[in-house]
């Protein structure tokens, strides 16, 4: 159960749902098992005294007793069920957010060690399987031990010594039934989340990459692994499904067993004149309240080894830690806005060549620094650097003489903001997508932005204006004018020090001229660094440098800004 | 479907069986205790009563048993063939009229609401059978023993279906909210999951946790906005049953003293008593089971109505394929007035007539939202047009058969690099595949990866960095040696160096004598290029050849 204590802590906070929902399931049973009780008691007393063999009996107390029973139980399921399920999905919202706060600081590398799918798939499916470990074990164990302990004292008292060996019976199969159908669980179990995880994973695949699979033919295959994936799933969820409703069968068979057991001693006790008749109908019909309380026990147990699969599939998240954590004394970053890096060595593995050899760099505010170099030349590692996404093997980048792996990540980014290279909008408005780089930015302020980066003219066309969805990843928006909304979100931020990734990538000559013009006065004040594959896709630098095999080497001003952008159309 | 029909048939019938066993069962303790109670048997005489009792007891439990296996071997068939279903369906609705709906809802509908519709199926319809054949037969066993106290259980059921009649359409209704507050939920976390470092670099990962809390607790309130309705129906069961129980003891009980001196009451034995007393709550134990899977039929109804709007979308036929590749040769293709319009009244292409001959290169340009990807998209036959014709040789487009795809973000898929350039052509040898890699320059950096082109990929070519996806997508394309080339801006972000050896790779293709479609900016490509087709507003305005390039 070591792979599920960490759940129970993370319960703790709930504690008073739970503790609630316990003591109405107990009042559940207990009044459920009384109610049939005193019902047989009650009738077999009547028939008694109708034959002359009881005198006295009070009718009114036991009629009124029953009453009680039928309406307290009535309550009591229903708040129980109510408090039981707030108390768990409670809980489970706090699983999502821990595990999302779980995710967010992990860096890049580390990040793509899980796809997406799949941390969807424990983010909601997995969280999901959670919800039973409360709601059909550990509370009903709980319930059951507490009903059967309850039930063991009044036997004790109304019945001859014998009648405990019903509660032992009871006890007995509510804990030998539940062991058993752990056991059996085991396999099935383990393998119904790994298979519901792949049909995520197909589903969501099937779905992103729908047109390449529907131009090259791959749409038969990929129906093909989900439907493959769906029929694992389906077999281990038949077997799961099949052994616990036999446990469930066994439980039912127990319960009834009990009543058997009750009838056959409660003839003998008749038999022998121990108690009277109306005693043993209520500890027959007692009994048969009681089986209620371990009836649905092996079923649940029987997914504890699901449940098991999926907490270790979320404490793997939980449990992996960023290769680039927080610094342990930060320093707060100095105020000269200037980025520098110096002497960076950068190999993404020991034996490969460095993608950085010893560079370095500065860029002080005002100025505009443009590095230009073949892909893979290693102009978006320099970047990652900068931003402290990786770690070079030897030298360090400074932002204000502050080394940026001594500074907290949330003051690193509040200085230098980045339009990285690749485009990244979330399925939101306009203005929703803008305000995730300032909260509290009004209209004004928006437009402002969306003028500077050139898509006020665009927005201005549409009916809903801000308000625009931007659908998933952006796909409602050409390339172009998504890229120019991520500028506008870099904008809105204000950073002291800039660095733009191939920031004109995918745009027409107008509007890289347009931009230029628009950009420079902005700029102006900023310590910018600008990524590009040549130097007619930058705003015009102050100066430039060309990145190759790893070094870097100044390249005259004259002939950089000499090439303008050349386009037709 | 056909194999579904006999398990729910049987889980039905056994349902039905396991219910009308509770009358042999009832009857057979109660004989036990009017004679252990009135003739003072000891339980060694009443062997063959318990020897019987046992064997109802077992085979209850087994019928019982029969019937969820069966019921979860018909859901889970069910599962499946829905799954299937629907994902054939969204196939043929393609990448483009899907585009409104995030993938991470679509996901969450092939997933938990495929899922959501399945219990109506295994437990809702059995138990509607159950539901009337038990409590009728206990009812007419009830009569024998004493018609009063029938008649108590007769008035009493009725109560039952029309609470569940009101309280169903209520229910109906949180399930439809809730259904699809799954599915904002599955777009919004696979969202915030992919973009979870831009969280981070616009130092927005707090404010996003703060929004998965909100998500999550917005999706616990509608869940307990359905399971208040469903607890509230089976509650108010629960407590006409037990009001039931309670008229039938205390009619039982004073008739047996003798206070009740009309009607059959002055006959009630105790052995009469308490058969009836011990089938009273069996009698509404199967309504308050149908009142419990209530829940499933809200919940598969509210599902289904998030999933119909999809289901009803017109999804025409995928494109025919099977008329074989015309490899070598290029494919011609012809607009003739062609008219595309979204669904928001946006028009995207407005009379457009263009002539491709085989083999030639063509450069479409144009501002954003001019119409190029619209139509590339229909030559890729995505979409259709609303007027005029589309075709590709001749006849309409039959993209698996005659193009190759890259697209402005091309899919990279789970699996090796090979994996992903082996798409264009499942049968292809490792050469080919090589040959492939290295035209598109895909095996520059798998050469620097731990295992060459074997290399596992992550997400979305996460540690592909930037022009390396659109290089693999190249390369599947190549593999593919298609008569027709659709590029949507395939080099962008590319440095002129591999552009350049991308550019040659698409040439040594063009060479072999297909049709290129390429939307795109760069000068590069217009100068490749025979001829550049400039778009505005859904309309050709220029159509010219770069001099020099006469054919």
């Amino acid at each position: 159960m070591r792979d599920l204590a960490p759940f129970l802590r993370l319960a703790l906070p709930r504690l008073p749902w739970f503790g609630g929902g316990l003591l109405l399931a107990v009042l559940t049973v207990l009044t459920s098992a009384g109610l049939l009780a005193l019902s047989g008691w009650f009738i077999t007393a009547s028939a008694l005294a109708g034959a002359g063999l009881l005198a006295g009996l009070d009718v009114y107390r036991p009629a009124g007793g029953i009453r009680a029973f039928a309406i307290t139980r009535t309550v009591a399921r229903y708040t129980e069920r109510l408090v039981n399920h707030e108390a768990v999905l409670r809980h489970l919202a706090d699983l999502r957010c821990w595990i999302f706060r779980a995710l967010a600081p992990l860096d890049p590398a580390t990040l793509a060690r899980f796809r997406s799918a799949d941390l969807l798939q424990r983010l909601v499916g997995d969280i999901d399987t959670l919800d039973g470990l409360f709601l059909r074990v550990i509370t009903p164990t709980l319930t059951a031990a507490v009903t059967l302990m309850t039930g063991a004292v009044f036997l004790g008292w109304l019945a001859p010594a014998s009648a405990l060996w019903i509660v032992a019976w009871l006890s007995l199969a509510g804990l030998l039934l539940p062991a058993l159908a752990l056991g059996l669980g085991r396999g099935a179990g383990r393998a119904r989340t790994g298979a519901a995880a792949q049909v995520r994973e197909h589903a969501v695949e099937g779905v992103q990459g729908l047109a390449e699979l529907r131009v090259f033919g791959g749409l038969e295959r990929q129906a093909q692994a989900l439907r493959e994936a769906e029929q694992t799933r389906a077999r281990a969820e038949f077997a799961l499904g099949r052994w616990g409703a036999l446990g469930d069968a066994a439980a039912t068979l127990v319960g009834l067993g009990a009543v058997w057991l009750a009838l056959w001693l409660g003839a003998g006790w008749l038999a022998s004149g121990e108690i009277g008749a109306p005693l043993v109908v209520l500890v027959v019909l007692g009994a048969l309240g009681l089986g209620e309380a371990v009836a649905m026990l092996p079923g649940a147990y029987q997914r504890v080894e699901q449940m098991r699969a999926a907490a270790r599939r979320l404490l793997e998240v939980a449990h992996t830690r960023p290769a680039l954590p927080e610094p342990p004394c930060p320093v707060s970053p100095g105020d000269r806005g200037a980025l520098a890096l110096q002497e960076v060595t950068l190999r993404y593995r020991e034996t490969a060549a460095p993608v950085l050899d010893r560079v370095s760099l500065e860029v002080n505010p005002g100025e505009i620094v443009l590095v230009t170099g073949e892909s893979g030349a290693g102009k978006t590692s320099l970047a990652s650097v900068a931003l402290r996404l990786v770690s070079p093997q030897s030298g360090e980048a400074r932002l204000g003489g502050v080394p940026v792996a001594d500074m907290r990540y949330q003051d690193l980014y509040n200085h230098v903001g980045v339009l990285t290279q690749e485009t990244v909008l979330f399925a939101d408005s306009i203005a929703a997508n803008l305000r995730l780089a300032d909260p509290k930015a009004d209209d004004a302020r928006l437009h402002r932005a969306l003028h500077l980066a050139g898509l006020d003219d665009f927005v201005a066309t549409l009916e809903q204006g801000l308000d625009t969805p931007v659908g998933e990843g952006g796909a409602l928006l050409s390339g172009g004018q998504a890229r120019r909304l991520a500028l506008a979100r870099l904008i809105l931020r204000e950073p002291r020090v800039v660095i733009l990734d191939e920031p004109f990538r995918g745009l027409d000559g107008a509007t890289i001229a347009r931009l230029r013009s628009r950009l420079t006065p902005w700029l102006a004040s900023r310590a910018t660094l600008v990524i590009a594959h040549e130097a007619a896709m930058a705003p015009p630098a102050t100066r430039h440098y060309r990145l190759q095999g790893g070094r870097i080497e100044a390249v005259e001003i004259a002939s950089a800004s000499a090439s303008a952008p050349s386009t037709a159309g | 479907m056909g194999a579904v029909r006999p398990l729910l048939g049987g889980a039905t019938a056994a349902g039905v069986l396991a219910g009308l066993l509770v009358i042999p069962q009832a009857g057979l303790m109660a004989w036990i205790l009017d004679r252990a109670i009135a003739g003072q048997h000891p339980p060694a005489a009443l062997l063959t009563p318990f020897l019987l009792l046992a064997g109802v007891m077992c085979l209850r439990v087994l019928l019982g048993w029969a019937r969820e296996t069966a019921g979860l071997a018909a859901a889970l068939r069910i599962q499946g063939h829905l799954r299937d279903h629907l994902f054939t369906h969204l196939a043929r609705l393609g990448p483009v009229r899907l585009a409104d709906r995030h993938s991470g809802a679509l996901s969450a509908a092939l997933v938990e609401q495929v899922e959501a519709l399945t219990g109506y199926y295994a437990r809702y319809l059995p138990q509607q059978a159950v539901a009337l054949a038990v409590p009728a037969a206990i009812l007419i066993a009830a009569f024998t023993q004493d018609w009063v106290a029938a008649l108590i259980l007769l008035f009493t059921a009725p109560l039952i279906p029309l609470f569940m009649a009101l309280l169903g359409m209520g229910a109906e209704q949180v399930s439809r909210e809730q259904q699809e507050q799954v599915a904002r939920l599955g777009g919004h976390f696979l969202d915030r999951l992919q973009g979870l470092t831009t969280l981070r670099l616009l130092n927005a990962q707090d404010r996003a946790a703060e929004e998965v809390a909100r998500a999550s607790e917005g999706y616990r309130a509608s869940t307990m906005k359905v399971l208040r309705v469903a607890f509230l129906s089976s509650a108010v069961l629960e407590f006409f049953s037990a009001v039931a129980i309670a008229l039938v003891a205390m009619y039982v009980g004073f008739g047996l003293i003798g206070y009740l001196d009309w009607g059959p009451a002055e006959e009630l034995t105790l052995f009469s008593g308490v058969f009836v007393l011990l089938m009273a709550p069996d009698f509404f134990q199967p309504l308050r089971q149908l009142a419990q899977h209530y829940h499933d039929r809200a919940s598969a109804l509210g599902a289904a109505q998030t999933l119909m709007p999809l289901l009803e979308r017109r999804a025409p036929d995928l494109p025919a394929s099977g008329r074989g590749a015309h490899q070598g040769q290029g494919a011609a293709i012809h607009l003739q007035d062609v008219h595309l319009r979204f669904d928001g009244d946006r028009r995207a292409l407005e009379g457009v007539d263009l002539s491709i001959a085989p083999g030639e290169r063509v450069a479409l340009v144009g501002p954003s939202g001019a119409g190029k990807s619209s139509l590339l998209h229909l030559l890729a036959g995505f979409i259709e047009p609303d007027r005029g014709q589309v075709r590709v040789n001749g006849e309409a487009p039959d993209p698996v058969a005659q193009a190759a795809w890259v697209g402005q973000r091309p899919h990279v898929f789970a699996g090796t690099l090979a994996d992903n350039i082996r798409l264009g052509d499942p049968g292809a040898s490792e050469t080919a595949v090589e040959a492939a890699a290295r035209d598109a320059g895909v095996l520059e950096f798998a050469a620097g990866l731990p295992q060459g082109l074997d290399t596992p990929l992550g997400e979305r070519g996460h540690g592909l960095s930037g022009g390396q996806g659109q290089r693999v997508a190249l390369a599947r394309a190549a593999l593919k040696r298609a008569p027709l080339w659709l590029l949507d801006e395939p080099t962008a972000g590319l440095d002129p160096d591999t552009e350049a050896r991308v550019l040659a790779a698409l040439e040594r293709s063009a060479t072999a004598g297909a049709t290129v479609l390429i939307a795109s900016h760069h000068p590069r490509v217009m100068a490749w290029a025979d001829r550049v087709v400039t778009l505005q507003d859904g309309r050709v305005v220029r159509d010219t050849k770069p001099l020099g390039r006469d054919r």
